[in-house]
């Protein structure tokens, strides 16, 4: 078998190691169970929340991650290191510790300050979107920096001699050129923040039809042992999250 | 980079010619604005630049690595320049169109980078770089990777623009041909340090130094012992060549006093070296044909001198040597006049 052969074979290993979990699911899945879970508001809700507050994330994530992620690949300054090694935190620490820290953040005097005079995050949706947000931020920023560390700052360096600005340079060279970078890392941070969970349910609590996301609604419903219903929200948060990651993926190659 | 001072005059062609990792291109970077120098100045007449930021130093520059940008078709990027200081799109394509056709890009224009050929590419930033009448305009080899032909046509096309136009071009180039072609002035950088600087004609015909008439191009060195003055030659004597050279009594370093006193090495020009008969008057004797490389209408000869641990190069019509192959004895002449008397350092 040749080298190339092999990497194939184990490229197709990996897709059939997540093939056979998914068609696992059938066992409990019903037309009926569809159906149901396709008729109730509180899914229906579940769905909406997700998607809306993942794609909120990845704008949001998105203006910080782009000026940091750039000024991490293109400038030195005071504490470089220190920034980029936080930027691991959300990595390492468990996503329900995030959540907690996020709980007792909102317990300090300024944490209770924000709530009560800005805005009310613990057990909201702005909860959710909170939790999703740091809970992606650290990769958010890490991913587009590996975009811009694509493009030559040399690109930035012509531009600038031929009469832009660095921010002309910015905008008129470095950012296209680093568009396909920038369009995984939202992807990815999009992808990321559909499957939050610890974080999430730590922050935002459990109420239907208020703060229940997919993954939450899966919990949900295997905690009360409905396990056909959490085995139809898993296959509904595969078949949106899949659809959605593929036509972006089949747009950005055409 | 050190003790490094260069006047540019307005509306010439400057070049700098300098061996590989001598510091040219960190010149121009340093010039365009790219990167800080920790200390000198660049001025340009009385305003000091050393400080702007690069966009505002109002200097085109062509990198080796051209630097073209690959989210751009050919258009945009030549025009890049032009649309960032304001000018409208019918003016910038009334520059654009003559320059595209005599840089034989004009069925180019809307193509994407990756879609061009390594020549194209040279065309394409070349045009990015003059399209815009800086006022000075740098250049770092711009036609290293043409074709011969091409490269001929275009330098002619440029030095007839940059002698029409007034601009001032800082060139830096390894190609002597292209220097002598487009250079009014010539410096020669080695090892950071500027080793030659002045008009053309006296930096080619009379460098002053080892290194200067190296990166010149010069193959022999050999060291030398004043022995006299006589008929407006300096006469030196070689000891591996066991003979006397003529240098015009006019060149740069033997003018001044000390020149009798001074240590000096002797650079003879594979080209200027001849094969002739025992009976010339000239001749020196004794050299033995190591090698002989044949190409067209000439070969390059690998003399071994009458003391063996010198060895020579000479360059002569294929027809003198016809007769000749390696072992054989002849004997050698050098135009009197045509040696350099070089400073070692």
């Amino acid at each position: 078998m040749t080298f190339r052969r092999a990497g194939i074979a184990v490229a197709l290993l990996t897709f059939f190691i997540y093939a056979a979990l998914i068609a696992s699911l059938t066992t409990f899945l019903s037309f009926d169970t569809v159906a149901s879970l396709f008729s109730s508001a509180r899914t229906l809700h579940a769905i909406k929340t997700s998607v809306f507050a993942a794609t909120l994330v990845v704008f949001i994530a998105g203006l910080v991650a782009l000026p940091a992620g750039f000024a991490l690949s293109r400038h030195d300054f005071v504490g470089k290191r220190v920034v980029d090694t936080m930027l691991e935190l959300p990595l390492f620490v468990s996503p329900a510790a995030l959540g907690a820290m996020l709980l007792i953040f909102f317990s300090t005097s300024a944490g209770i300050w924000i709530q009560d005079n800005l805005q009310q995050f613990v057990f909201t949706v702005y909860g959710i979107i909170l939790a999703q947000f740091v809970a992606v931020l650290g990769v958010s920023v890490r991913l587009c920096k590996a975009a811009f560390d694509e493009v030559p700052t040399r690109y930035d360096d012509m531009a600038r001699s031929l009469g832009a600005g660095s921010f002309t340079a910015f905008h008129t060279v470095v950012l296209p050129n680093a568009r396909r970078g920038l369009f995984a890392a939202a992807i990815l941070t999009w992808a990321k923040a559909m499957g939050e969970f610890g974080a999430t349910i730590t922050v935002a609590g459990t109420i239907a039809m208020r703060t229940e996301t997919l993954p939450i609604s899966i919990y949900m419903r295997l905690a009360s042992a409905d396990i056909e219903g959490a085995v139809g929200a898993i296959a509904l948060l595969i078949v949106v999250s899949l659809t959605v990651l593929y036509l972006s993926r089949f747009i950005s190659a055409r | 980079m050190k003790n490094l001072s260069l006047t540019l005059q307005s509306g010439m062609c400057h070049v700098i010619v300098g061996t590989t990792g001598s510091g040219k291109t960190l010149l121009l970077e340093t010039i365009a604005g790219l990167r800080r120098q920790e200390s000198g100045r660049i001025s340009f007449g009385e305003r000091d630049i050393s400080h702007l930021e690069p966009e505002l130093r109002d200097v085109s520059y062509l990198p080796q690595d051209l630097c073209l940008f690959p989210n751009m078709r050919v258009r945009e990027n030549i025009c890049y320049g032009l649309r960032l200081r304001g000018i409208s799109i019918q003016e910038a394509e009334s520059r654009l169109q003559p320059l595209a056709i005599e840089l034989d890009i004009a069925h180019l224009l809307d193509r994407h980078i990756a879609h061009l050929s390594g020549g194209e590419r040279h065309r394409t930033a070349l045009a990015r770089a003059i399209i815009s009448d800086s006022p000075l305009i740098l250049l770092d080899e711009p036609f290293a990777s043409l074709n011969l032909g091409l490269k001929r046509k275009l330098w002619h096309y440029l030095k007839d623009l940059q002698t029409k136009r007034k601009w001032t071009l800082l060139l830096v180039t390894h190609d002597l041909e292209e220097a002598q072609l487009l250079g009014d002035d010539l410096s020669l950088i080695a090892n950071g340090e500027l080793v030659d600087s002045g008009p053309k004609s006296e930096v080619f015909c009379y460098p002053e130094t080892v290194s200067a008439a190296c990166i010149l191009g010069a193959e022999n060195f050999l060291p030398a012992e004043f022995s006299g003055r006589s008929d407006g030659f300096c006469y030196f004597y070689s000891p591996a060549l066991e003979a006397k050279i003529a240098v015009s009594q006019n060149y740069p370093t033997l003018t001044g006093d000390n020149s009798e006193k001074s240590c000096f090495k002797l650079g003879i020009r594979a080209s200027d070296i001849a094969i002739c008969g025992p009976d010339s008057a000239t001749a020196i004797k004794g050299c033995i044909i190591d090698n002989i490389f044949r190409k067209g209408k000439t070969a390059t000869l690998v003399l071994r001198c009458p003391q063996k641990n010198f060895s020579l190069l000479a360059e002569v019509p294929l027809a003198d040597i016809a007769a000749h192959v390696p072992g054989d004895s002849v004997c050698i002449h050098i135009a009197p006049g045509t040696a350099m008397a070089l400073i070692q350092s």
